[in-house]
């Protein structure tokens, strides 16, 4: 018997239409430029003969000037229901007659669930701290550039794939916010997966950024949290603490560990943040050549602040800012030597409008590096005076 | 096999232009910020459309600008909506300008990107009306009583019916269309040459800071009067500005608003919507310098 289908097809059309995703959902773009000038760069290179023939440095002072365009970012968001927003950041860096690099640097479906939990799925910023969620673009904060182990060494923004679940619980006129996540983690540096913090020479020296990549590197997941307290008014005062823990290599007994705490206050036109960073990394070949043996820790704080000296009802707006940092690292179970990196920057930010920021900063970089020579640890130091014109737009 | 028939057909189209007029609408009004008159015009707006849809408000004002990464999420927020209901001339110069890719329905533009309004998606109540701003040349032109537009395409529809209302109050009327700001002063040119009342539309082409200015001062110069969009543009040269009542507006959108999502948010021929009753502000100093006699009332509101 031949069976109608024209009901059913009209009962489908019927329900499409009526229960149809809203036709105007549209994805949004915005995006930023950071443009940058050195204005002055002076870099010199210190140490002894033999250590500088180990490193294969021959002229020791240099100087520079020049424009950069440091990053071009564009965000694209799509709310796909009230609860449900995809949100993705992508970045362009080094950008010259080609781009170098271009950096998916967020791509997650966050949503947000009833009772104040939030789930995050993708490519995740990391909670860790608070810098790296709530400071890292350059139209977030005051400064020119961010601090430089975090920033530079650490390779921000600390981002990976995974997934945060996190809740926020008001406690009277305070909030604490809890979050706990599962993500690949940090990686080996090198395809034989006995190298985590590259040596002098190899692609990305020094520096852990790119050890996050697009793959599990083992078969664990590298997990960890934040725990946060915002009270006063307007959360002038922020306290939180977070850690992360991982195997980076094949042998999961070899772990990368980070604890961070901070403190941000905020009190009408002046804003702290100070944050504590404790790394720990197991059997790292990179580091040898450093400190004489494979397990190492890092031990350092930054501190940013800012104070609003002029503001006005059109939009513009003046700040003065201050920085610090100092991190040292070493060898853990032996080894020699002891790796040191102290930065202060000063400055002024003049904000013309909501889309356009100019900045101008002075730097000093203290750094040193040991490097093992016939069993001992000889330094090879860096020192950098610097001067840096920035301008912030948005769009 | 599944055969079409016509008549089967035609009933599957109804039933599905029945569910998409049945369905509820996700709507999201836009001020700009929340204030005593911002409120009483809410009210008015939501009583006619959250029967049966859902309604979210949004204040620009909480919009971080600035931050791109906020500021996406939130506009993205707004943009997720079948239809995004601007409610004020900076509400809706803003939504025009950056959403224009979303359905929109005005409440009380009065300057926005002359381009977007070309778009079928855009359309509302502005702030004034053909017959107030015909009305109100009439008062102020003197003799000889002759009305210069400039405009772009965007405006056409106001500025042909200001025209048609404005010959019928037997003024004579210079009309320039232009797209491009290069045009600008060359049409400024030709229609001042032949005006004794001068009105600019409320394009952000021509009513932006420098355009304007620039128009404004050639017209002072030859002692001819401006009837522009927004009191922001009384600073700027203008004679006599739009200065409607928000809660008014809202008043005389609301069913209109209730009609259209009835309708499943579908614009007709008619797009554009005009108060029944428009105010005006008068630079009564310009007034007196440009010697141009206003009828009694015309302070601190004119009705024309």
């Amino acid at each position: 018997m031949k069976r109608s289908l024209w009901p059913t097809a009209a009962a489908l059309a019927f329900w499409s239409a009526a229960g149809s995703a809203p036709a105007g959902a549209t994805v949004v773009f915005t995006g930023y430029a950071d443009q940058r000038m050195t204005a002055y760069g002076m870099n010199k290179i210190t140490g002894s003969a033999a250590v500088l023939s180990a490193v294969g440095v021959t002229e020791t002072e240099t100087k520079s000037t020049g424009f950069t365009l440091d990053a071009l970012g564009f965000f694209a968001s799509r709310e796909i229901n009230d609860h449900l927003d995809f949100l993705i950041d992508t970045t362009y860096r080094k950008v010259g007659y080609t781009t170098e690099e271009i950096r998916i640097q967020y791509a997650y479906l966050n949503y947000e669930a009833p009772a104040g939990w939030e789930v995050k799925s993708g490519k995740i910023p990391m909670p860790l701290g608070y810098f790296n969620e709530n400071m890292f673009y350059p139209f977030e904060r005051q400064a020119v550039a961010a601090p430089i182990f975090q920033g530079s060494i650490l390779g921000l923004p600390i981002a990976d794939w995974g997934v945060s679940v996190g809740k926020n619980v008001p406690i009277g006129g305070a909030q604490l916010s809890a979050v706990a996540y599962g993500v690949n983690g940090y990686g080996a540096s090198n395809t034989a997966g006995t190298i985590f913090r590259p040596g002098l020479g190899s692609s990305g020296a020094l520096l852990l950024g790119q050890n996050l990549k697009s793959t599990n590197t083992n078969d664990h997941l590298a997990g960890g949290g934040r725990l946060e307290l915002a009270a006063f008014e307007n959360q002038q005062v922020q306290i939180g603490g977070s850690w992360y823990r991982g195997a980076w290599a094949k042998d999961t007994s070899n772990q990368f560990a980070m604890y961070n705490s901070y403190v941000r206050w905020h009190p009408g036109p002046l804003d702290v943040l100070v944050e504590y960073l404790i790394t720990r990394t197991d059997a790292d070949l990179g580091v040898i050549n450093f400190y004489g043996v494979g397990d190492w820790k890092s031990e350092g704080w930054f501190l940013e602040s800012s104070y609003r000296l002029v503001q006005n009802s059109d939009g513009r707006e003046m700040h003065v800012f201050a920085g610090a940092e100092n991190t040292h690292a070493q060898g853990v179970g032996g080894g020699s030597g002891v790796e040191m990196l102290s930065n202060w920057k000063l400055g002024l930010s003049y904000r013309l409008n909501e889309n356009l920021v100019f900045k101008g900063q002075l730097n000093r970089l203290e750094y040193s590096l040991p490097i093992q020579i016939s069993g001992a640890a000889d330094n090879v130091g860096l020192e950098s005076n610097g001067a840096l014109v920035g301008a912030v737009l948005t769009f | 096999m599944f055969r079409f028939h016509p008549s089967k057909l035609c009933v599957t189209a109804a039933l599905i232009t029945l569910a998409a007029q049945c369905r509820a609408y996700e709507v999201s009004i836009v001020v700009n910020r929340v204030d005593a008159k911002t409120r009483q015009a809410l009210q008015r707006l939501e009583a006619a459309v959250s029967s049966g849809h859902h309604v979210e408000v949004f204040e620009m004002a909480a919009i971080p600008f600035g931050n791109p990464k906020e500021e996406g999420r939130r506009m993205a927020q707004i943009a997720a909506a079948d239809l995004i209901v601007p409610v004020g001339g900076e509400a809706s110069r803003f939504v025009v300008e950056t959403l224009a890719q979303n359905k929109i329905f005005f409440v009380g533009a009065t300057i926005v990107n002359g381009g977007s309004l070309e778009s079928k998606r855009i359309g509302g109540l502005f702030a004034y009306s053909p017959e107030g701003w015909a009305r109100a040349a009439k008062t102020i032109s003197g003799e000889p009583s002759n009305l210069g537009l400039i405009y772009t395409p965007g405006f056409r529809p106001l500025a042909e019916r200001l025209s048609l209302n404005s010959q019928n109050l037997g003024l004579k009327v210079f009309r320039q269309e232009l797209r491009r700001k290069n045009e600008i002063v060359p049409a400024a040119m030709k229609i001042l040459a032949q005006s004794s009342v001068f009105w600019v539309a409320g394009d952000t082409l021509l009513s932006g800071q420098l355009a304007f200015g620039y128009l404004a001062s050639q017209a002072l110069e030859m002692g001819i009067p401006v009837m522009a969009a927004d009191r922001s543009l009384l600073s700027g040269g203008a004679f006599v500005v739009s200065d409607s009542d928000l809660p008014e507006l809202a008043d005389e959108a609301a069913p209109i608003l209730s009609a259209f999502l009835s309708n499943g948010i579908n614009y007709g021929e008619d797009r554009f919507f005009y108060p029944s009753k428009m105010r005006l502000k008068v630079n009564h100093k310009l007034a007196s310098k440009m010697k141009i006699e206003l009828p009694k009332g015309t302070s601190p509101v004119w009705i024309p």
